[in-house]
């Protein structure tokens, strides 16, 4: 994905040695299903399951 | 030996059978009578026992031993069924609180429970897929609905294992219907992987709207709403009023509560229905109706899209309330995935592009046969793992994931949200996109990630139905906006990161910053930013 703006230099704020800094977390995630079906749910499954067929599973 | 796998679409009126064909495509198989669609209906006559087209032909003739509709009543208690009981229906009793049927074969009285005529039915189809192939059948993948209960899918799993059937898995129709359609499976590059689809299927008995989302590639199920009474056999019947009054109009003779005439004219009506579809009007021909008196005339789509007027504004009705449900307006709805044969009527089709102008619809794939061949999909990609694994993979543990609630993304000079990762992502996600740095000889970058929420939908106008005579339409929505694409704003800034001592004299642009953004399945953030072409990177983690 291409994001046609551009980024601009730090605010005059920040100090210059710092390189990043973390302000707050994401609004706590909700569990729910998703579908066991599709070869991206199985490389997840897979990722999960180290069972010998599931890790052979595409190249 | 080879593991031919298929997939099985065992739907309340008609079934079908789906393979991968040596050229990559899904072929939806005929049966020994040339058809694609095999009822689904068992019937007896005589010494005889008939499935599929067969039992559909005497249906007629022999009503009271031909069997319909089981589907609906697999996993069911005899007292939660409503029976129909009269000339042109079967007799139902309770086998051990088992619904079962009561019919005459072979000069004696059986009785065959739902689950053994699912059976025999699951056989027939199994049957006439290794007829077809030449061989014998590995396994298959069948669909449910997503209303179908555990013990409703055990009853049917174990129905088909006792037809001989190897069940692979069993998965929800509208997420085959994705498969089929390959929805945001592979998507070309540049074109969104994220995205929300509205799969509409409307079979024979029941109207079924899921909202599905995709993220990666991988499906979740956000909403489903059903009209368990809003099908192809609604429209049909609508049909079939139309026919008994034209017939009482010739002949004077009332039908409307001759049951067994009724049903010789609904035969009648669902061929000249799906003709409708095609031409703007259709014969429809019925042998002795009643009295010994036949009909013969023709019937005009515009006339039976009038007599549907209330069954459409129903659809339209249930479209609205899930969108509403889901807190979703019609322009956040990427793709209308159509499944199941009712929606090849025009007029479905013509009222859906009043309420999603903006929408993809997607006609690639023949609705009837979307969920077949998204089964057959998944059987040939599974057909090599263990059945364990294939059992391991659908539980919870695996299944259940956390989502993201609200959407990440970054923000543009003119406060515009951009969505990196939306809401509803299962989590872990990994999104990489691209940047240029701004203002020329610019040696370091700034980049401030935050979380979003949806700006509020604009206030819904009162809509005054107006009775639509089925003229395209064109008045009505003279001064209607379009449904807004939903758009964002930034509620908290979540983390900033810079790059810094890039090569120095770039003109402005010409920099390319890559930003991966990665959140882990408690919503710990990592993000890297990287120049492509120095490799110079910054990489920050929260804590
Ligand atoms: N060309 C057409 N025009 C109108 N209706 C059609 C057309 N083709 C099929 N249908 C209708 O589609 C319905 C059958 O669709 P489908 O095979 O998807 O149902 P099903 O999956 O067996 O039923 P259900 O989903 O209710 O369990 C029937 O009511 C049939 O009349
Ligand atoms: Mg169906």
């Amino acid at each position: 994905m291409v994001l046609d703006f551009l980024l601009p230099s730090p605010p005059k704020s920040w100090s210059a040695d710092k390189t990043s800094s973390f302000h707050a977390k994401i609004t706590t995630p909700t569990k729910a299903a998703i579908e066991p079906v599709g070869r991206h749910f199985l490389a997840h499954a897979r990722r999960h399951i180290h069972s010998r067929t599931f890790s052979e599973d595409e190249k | 030996m080879e593991s031919v796998v298929i997939g099985i679409n065992f739907g309340s009126s008609n079934s079908s059978i789906a393979v991968l064909a040596p050229n990559g495509h899904f072929n939806v198989i005929a049966n020994a009578d040339g058809e694609r669609m095999i009822p689904s209906v068992v019937g007896f006559s005589g010494d005889e026992e008939f499935s599929g087209t067969q039992a559909l032909q005497q249906a007629v003739r022999n009503p009271k031993n031909t069997l319909q509709g089981f589907r609906k009543l697999i996993g069911k208690k005899f007292e939660e069924i409503k029976i129909s009981s009269d000339v042109t229906h079967p007799d139902m009793v309770s086998k051990d609180g088992v619904p079962a049927y009561k019919v005459s074969f072979k000069d004696q009285e059986h009785i065959f429970t739902v689950p053994a005529v699912v059976t025999k039915q699951l056989k027939h189809i199994l049957e006439e897929a290794e007829a077809y192939l030449g061989s014998k059948v590995t396994g298959a993948v069948l669909a449910v609905p997503t209303y179908f209960s555990e013990h409703q899918r055990e009853v049917l799993a174990k129905s088909a294992a006792d037809a001989g059937i190897n069940v692979l898995q069993i998965i929800q129709e509208p997420v085959a219907a994705a498969l089929a359609y390959n929805f945001g499976q592979n998507p070309a590059k540049g074109d969104a992987q994220d995205k929300t689809a509205l799969v509409l299927d409307m079979g024979a008995s029941s109207f079924d709207i899921t909202v599905l989302s995709v993220r990666s590639g991988i499906y979740t199920i956000l909403e489903t709403a059903h009209d368990e009474a809003l099908g192809g056999d609604a429209f049909t019947d609508e049909l079939v009023n139309l026919v008994a009054q034209e017939f009482k109009k010739k002949t004077k003779v009332d039908v409307s509560s001759n049951k067994k005439a009724l049903l010789k004219i609904r035969t009648a009506a669902e061929i000249t229905k799906k003709q409708l579809a095609r031409s703007a009007s259709a014969p429809c021909s019925v042998e002795s109706v009643a009295e010994g008196l036949d009909y013969h005339g023709s019937i005009n789509r515009l006339r039976f899209e009038l007599a549907s007027t209330k069954l459409f504004a129903k659809c339209n009705q249930l479209i609205e309330h899930i969108l509403e449900k889901s807190q979703l307006t019609a322009g956040a709805i990427d793709e209308i995935l159509l499944v199941g044969g009712a929606t090849r009527m025009p007029k479905f089709q013509s009222k859906l592009r009043d309420i999603f102008p903006e929408t993809t619809m997607r006609l690639d794939q023949e609705s009837d046969e979307a969920i077949t061949v998204g089964c057959a999909a998944q059987a040939s990609l599974i057909a090599g793992f263990e059945k364990e694994d294939i059992v391991a993979s659908t539980k919870e543990n695996i299944t259940v994931t956390p989502h993201t609630v609200k959407p990440i993304g970054v923000v543009g000079s003119n406060d515009e949200f951009f969505t990196i990762i939306p809401n509803h992502t299962p989590l872990p996600a990994k999104r990489v996109f691209e940047f240029g740095q701004a203002a020329a000889g610019q040696q370091e970058v700034y980049f401030a990630l935050y979380e979003g929420e949806q700006d509020p939908l604009p206030p819904k106008k009162e809509k005054v139905e107006k009775v639509d005579i089925g003229s395209d339409d064109e008045e009505e929505d003279e001064e209607e906006e379009l449904p807004a694409k939903p758009t964002y704003h930034k509620t908290t800034l979540l983390a900033e990161v810079v790059l810094k001592d890039l090569p120095a004299g770039a003109k402005a642009g010409s920099l390319h910053i890559e930003a991966t953004v990665h959140v882990d399945v408690s919503g710990k953030t990592s993000i890297t930013l990287r120049e492509k072409k120095s490799g110079k990177q910054v990489r920050a983690e929260s804590a």
